[in-house]
Parts: C-alpha cells; structure tokens; sequence
C-alpha cells in the first residue's frame, strides 16, 4: 500500500509504523462504559501517583538548595494530592457515576471550589492556584503529554502515524527515535512541520484516514521529500528498489554538526536534502541588482534555538528575520526566567557580528500553539481566540519579564524587536508604551540596553495590513508573515489540506494585500521584511522582489535554494521588469493563473525543484 | 460546643498539621470549625485548614455541634497542641 500526502520535512525515513494517540482527543467521552471502571480507576491512581512523585521530586530538590519557602508550597500541594476531598471525589465519581478521568477530577476540583466559596477568606484565593495546579497536573499524567513522547526509546527507529501533534508534544520527541513523522491532518505551514524541520525528521502531513489502516509495528517507507508513504515496501516496489532507496539512506547518514538535536542516525538533514536538489551551493551569493549592484535585499533566516543561530550562520544567512521565542516556553510546566532568556537572546546575538540584524519576536503563543503553562481555557475557534500580542498584553507579567531580557541582550548585538498579531493601532501603542516602561526602569537600574532599539509590527492579521500606513508612520519596521495572513484573508485553516487551494500566497487577493503593505510601509520609508513560508515559495519570489520586497526570511534549509533563485532572478532581470510583472499578476483571476503567468515569464524557475 | 487551644507545633499550621485537622475532624459526624481572629474555618475541608495561617502561640477556639462534637473538638485539640 502507498500513501500520498503534502511533503512536509523532506528526506527518507525507514522504520516500524507506531501509532500515537494524540493527547487531544482522548479528552472527549466525559464518561466510560462501566466494563472499563476499574483499568480507569487503575489508570486515575496511577496519574495521582505519578504527580506526588513529581511534586516530591521537586520538593527535595527544593529542600537540597535550601530553598524551604517554595518546599513548603510543594508540600501544600503534596497534601492536597492525599486529601479525600479532592482525589477521594474525584475517585467516588468514576467508581459510581462512571465518569472518565478527566471529567471526574474537574469535577472534584469544581466541588472543591464551591466548598471554598461557600467558607470564603481571602487566603483562599492563592490556595484555589495550588489546588489548580495540581489538578493541571493529574490531568497532564492522564493524557500522557509527557510520559508518551519521552517514553519512545529502543534499537528499532520508529515513523509516527498520529492525527495531528501539537506544538508542545513536537518540541519532546527524540530524532534519534522517531525518524519520521506522518500525520492525516496538517499542512505544510503548520508549526508541527516548522519543528520536524528544524529538528530534520522527515515529515508528510495530510496522508488522510488510510493511514489509521496501518498496524502497528508493520515496517514503513516515508520519503518527506516527495510525501509518499510505503507500507511494507518489499512488496510494493520490489526488494531491489527498497535495497536501492535504503542505500540511499545510508549514504545520507552523515553525523550533523551545527545542530543539537540530531546525532548520527537520523536518515537525511533537510538542510543536506535542499542542497542535493539544487545540486550543491558552496557558497549563498549576493542578492545582487542590474549591473551587479547589492540592491540592499537580504536573506536571513528563521529560527526558534541558538543550535539554529548557528546554522543559519554557517548557511550564510545575513542575519536572524525571525527568532520565534514561543520555543523557550513549550514542553515545560512554568516560565523561563528572565535570567534564562536573557541569556538564550544573549547567545543568539553573539552568535554573528555586532551589525548583524537578529529580529526577536516576543512570545507567540495560542493558535495551534497551545501552552499548558498559561492554563487557557480551550476556544472554539483558537486562531481567532486569544494568541500572540493578545496574550501578552493580558499577562504583563510575562511581556516585561521576556522584554527586558530582550533589551538586555541588545547591548551585545543589533536586536530588533517584533510584535506579533497587532490587530489594532492601540495595541500597538500599548506594547510601545511598555518598552519605554521597561526601558525606563533599566536605566533606571543602570543596566545597559540599546536605547535606539528598532521595534516593528508583523503584519498578519489582515486589520493590519489595512492599516500599514498607519502603522508604519509610528514604527521601525514591517515584517508580513503571510502563513496566518493568507488563512485570515482566505479564511481557510492552513491545517486544512482540502484547502489548499485557497490557502495559497499565490492568491491575487493575498498578492494585492502584500502589495499594499510594501507600498505603504515604503511611503514612511520603513523597510519591510516577509518571514512566512512564501519566501520559500520559488514562484513567489520575482512577484515579491518586483513588489520592492527588502528582507526575504527564511528557514534554514531553504536559505541555499531561495538565495539562489534571488540572485538568479536579480541577474536576469532589471527591477523595472520585475516590478512589471508583480504588477500584472495583481489584475489575474485565480491563482492558477499566477502561477502560470510566472512560468512563462521566469522559465528558469522550473529548473529547479521546490522545497517545502 | 467549643474549646480554646494553644497551636504548639513550632511551624505553625502548616501543610501536613493541617491534612491532620481535616481527617481528625472528618472522622466524626459533627461539622467543627476553628476559629481564629473571628475568622471562621470550615475543619473538614483542607484548603481551609491550610488557609488558617496560624502559628507557635496562636490561640484557636474549635466549635462543633453534634452528637459527637466534644471527641471532634479533643481530636482537633490534639493536633493543635502536638508539637508535630
């Protein structure tokens, strides 16, 4: 059997199919049937044990440093964990009302709060967080957030079949485990297949429910470079062909340097995979203009770790255009301190030269990018829920504390600071207002900064590319990131794979909103920078140098490949035929019918096969 | 019914008294609560013992009604006044 779906992190995976429940969905029956009362018993007590353990662990480790005050806070939770209100409840529900688990606890802890409202003192109000957290706590054990991923070990390399992952389950798994990831949901954008990329797992999404078909253990071909996935290969292709791809394999296995994650093993770097396509780029050349000139165009690269900082320099990238910090923050139950991002910012920018542009996003979370830390409740509809800027100006606590390890690493390099989903003039104001608040009180405190710091919008949601001129006027710089633009102006999911068409940059709606940012951020003479994955797109890069384009930002593994179509295009052709063209699409009816215009005019685009 | 006790342990009312208090109390029918600054707390519910804050010294009185409410009041007393 063969699967096809959308190539999402390129490069061969040869392993044995394990399926994954995802944590999401087990959460959905808020009952069991009564044969499976007692295993859910069993399976309730085993996640109580498994937090005092944890909390206990902690607890010591607490007590060792000498840290007594926040040993006593764990204790306070250890014996919520033993009292009969809590767990005693929770556990009568699932024995007698044949609650599941997770509805049983929420219950207990409902109960429990009522018990407090009803005897209510002001001390409660902190003792609800404890109560809160711990309960938080259970619930993580019994969908196996943690304990699942981290559990993937053995001789044997696994590919992972699951519905979808999210953000926080992808940033746990071990590449030296899982060598491929395939998944019935997904689309190429989303953040699930940004990390396997950065991590090199080879990764096809939108495989479909076939792939619930597949048993596990059964052995699974996965090519992340043309998105197939083999069952049982020796039969469908024959065992020479297999031997023939598993060669391959083996010739691919090179030990990694730059990054962290991947050792020996891994089947293909993603970055090793772009570079035998376009048939090896020694060197990223200039973007160059007509007569050679350096047109001021960069190529700079995506990241979200200091292990990616250090490739991209390697690649050749002019700079950081995006250092996506929500990374810092997932996979873990609390927040990093000021102290840790301080020096996770510190590192990245020392990483290249004191003019070398790094441009920190502060922490975008929400969306598909849920974190078990901030406790949101679920939304309908999470991409147009609470994300982004919308959470930080609702936590300030954790906006000052992420921008003053900004503005303290920017003493060390050339820091930008970026915004993301501004929908609204006033909260870009807000967010401006707290900078100067926080750079106020650095100096106040003698700690040096970057007083002249650049700080710009990200342009995503369509409110604000309406209002590019108005934003522009008030900040440094523009930064479109078109993989939410093109779902909000589309209004199609990029998790949607049935909608692929419509999420396409090639849309002339989305052309026509791009074009307008450009032009209007260019009227205030304020640069503008594009770091979604259409700056990967080939056919999208004439349409967006001849827009006047100034930053194009990409991954890592795309960085080869796009600089090499910059400089080709910057070659070939004068601005003013570049911008022609860019022009003409915006009045064409479909994106089809961009993308053939491009064709005929920039046939040498064809030459070269595109990378996710 | 009520009685007044001195809190004798030398960290207070902290977690582990407290998860005490509560199944001292809750091994008896009568509701008890525990006094302190006027303040009312419920015994049989633990984040109220914890939320009490009282320390080495503190009076505390304990009420109870019910059949059994002077053992619940001297089970309570117990705890208060043990040094651990």
């Amino acid at each position: 059997m063969q699967l096809q779906g959308i190539p999402a992190s390129a490069g061969l995976a040869w392993g044995r199919a394990l399926h994954l429940v995802s944590s999401t969905r087990q959460s959905e029956s808020p009952t069991i049937p009564l044969v499976r009362v007692s295993a859910e018993l069993k399976r309730f007590d085993a996640a109580v044990g498994q937090a005092i353990e944890a909390i206990e662990a902690i607890r010591a480790s607490l007590l060792e440093e000498g840290r007594t005050e926040e040993a006593d806070i764990m204790e306070v939770q250890l014996v919520l964990l033993q009292d009969r209100e809590l767990v005693g409840k929770a556990r009568d529900k699932i024995l007698h009302l044949h609650y599941a688990s997770h509805a049983a606890l929420e219950a207990a802890m409902a109960d429990v709060l009522e018990t407090m409202r009803q005897h209510s003192h002001p001390q409660l109000v902190e003792r609800a967080m404890d109560l809160e957290d711990v309960v938080h706590r259970i619930g993580r054990n019994l969908r196996g957030e943690q304990s699942v991923l981290e559990g993937l070990e053995g001789s044997e390399t696994l590919v992972l079949l699951c519905e979808s992952l999210t953000p926080s389950e992808a940033v746990l798994l071990n590449p030296k485990v899982v060598a491929g990831i395939a998944l019935i949901h997904g689309s190429v954008t989303s953040h699930v297949a940004i990390i396997s990329r950065s991590m090199g797992i080879p990764t096809v999404v939108g495989l479909g429910p076939d792939l619930q078909s597949i048993a596990d253990g059964q052995m699974v071909l996965l090519d992340g470079t043309t998105g197939t996935l083999t069952v049982d290969p020796a039969e469908v292709l024959g065992e020479a062909e297999v031997l023939r791809e598993a060669e391959a394999l083996r010739e691919t296995q090179v030990p990694r340097e730059t990054q962290v994650l991947g050792e020996a093993g891994d089947p293909m770097s993603t970055a090793e995979a772009g570079k035998r396509q376009i048939g090896r780029v020694p060197q990223l050349p200039r973007v160059r203009g007509e007569g050679g000139r350096d047109t001021g165009r960069q190529l700079l690269s995506n990241i979200s770790s200091c292990a990616e900082a250090a490739t991209a320099l390697s690649e050749g990238a002019a700079g950081i255009g995006l250092f996506r910090t929500e990374f810092l923050f997932m996979g873990r139950n609390d927040f990093p301190s000021e102290e840790e991002q301080f020096a996770t910012y510190r590192k990245v920018v020392s990483t290249f030269d004191a003019r070398t542009p790094v441009i920190i996003r502060t922490m975008d979370v929400g969306g598909d990018k849920p974190l078990a830390s901030l406790r949101l409740e679920e939304e309908d509809n999470p991409f147009l829920g609470k994300r982004g800027m919308r959470i930080s100006l609702m936590r300030q606590d954790l906006l000052r504390t992420q921008l003053r390890a900004i503005l303290r690493a920017s003493a060390y390099g050339n820091i930008k600071l970026l915004f993301p989903m501004i929908a609204t003039l006033g909260e870009w104001r807000q967010a401006k207002a707290i900078v100067a608040e926080v750079q106020a009180a650095l100096t106040d405190a003698g700690i040096p900064y970057n007083q002249s710091i650049d700080i710009g919008i990200m342009i995503e949601v369509p409110s604000a590319a309406l209002l590019a001129d108005r934003l522009a006027q008030e900040a440094d710089f523009l930064s479109i990131g078109t993989n939410d633009l093109i779902q909000y102006t589309m209004a199609a999911s990029r998790n949607s794979p049935s909608l692929r068409k419509l999420h396409d940059p090639l849309q002339p709606a989305v052309l026509r909103l791009i074009h307008q940012v450009i032009r209007s951020a260019h009227s205030h003479g304020k640069p503008v920078s594009l770091c979604g994955e259409m700056a990967s797109e080939m056919a999208a890069l004439p349409l967006l140098l001849g827009m006047g384009l100034d930053t194009f930002s990409v991954s890592n593994e795309a960085l080869a490949s796009v600089g090499w179509q910059l400089s080709l295009l910057s070659e070939r052709w004068d601005s003013a035929q570049l911008r022609l063209a860019a022009e003409a699409v915006l009045d064409l009816d479909e994106a089809s019918d961009v993308r053939q215009y491009v064709q005929q005019h920039f046939p040498e685009l064809q030459q070269v096969q595109v990378l996710p | 019914m009520k009685k007044m006790y001195t809190v004798m342990n030398p960290s207070g009312i902290h977690a582990r008294p407290a998860l005490k208090i509560v199944e001292a109390a809750s091994r008896h029918h009568s509701d008890s609560y525990l006094v302190k600054d006027g303040s009312r707390f419920f015994a049989k519910n633990l984040i109220n013992m914890i939320s009490i804050g009282a320390k080495y010294g503190d009076t505390i009185e304990v009420v109870a009604e019910g059949e059994d409410s002077l053992a619940a009041i001297e089970a309570i007393g117990a705890v208060l006044t043990s040094r651990h």
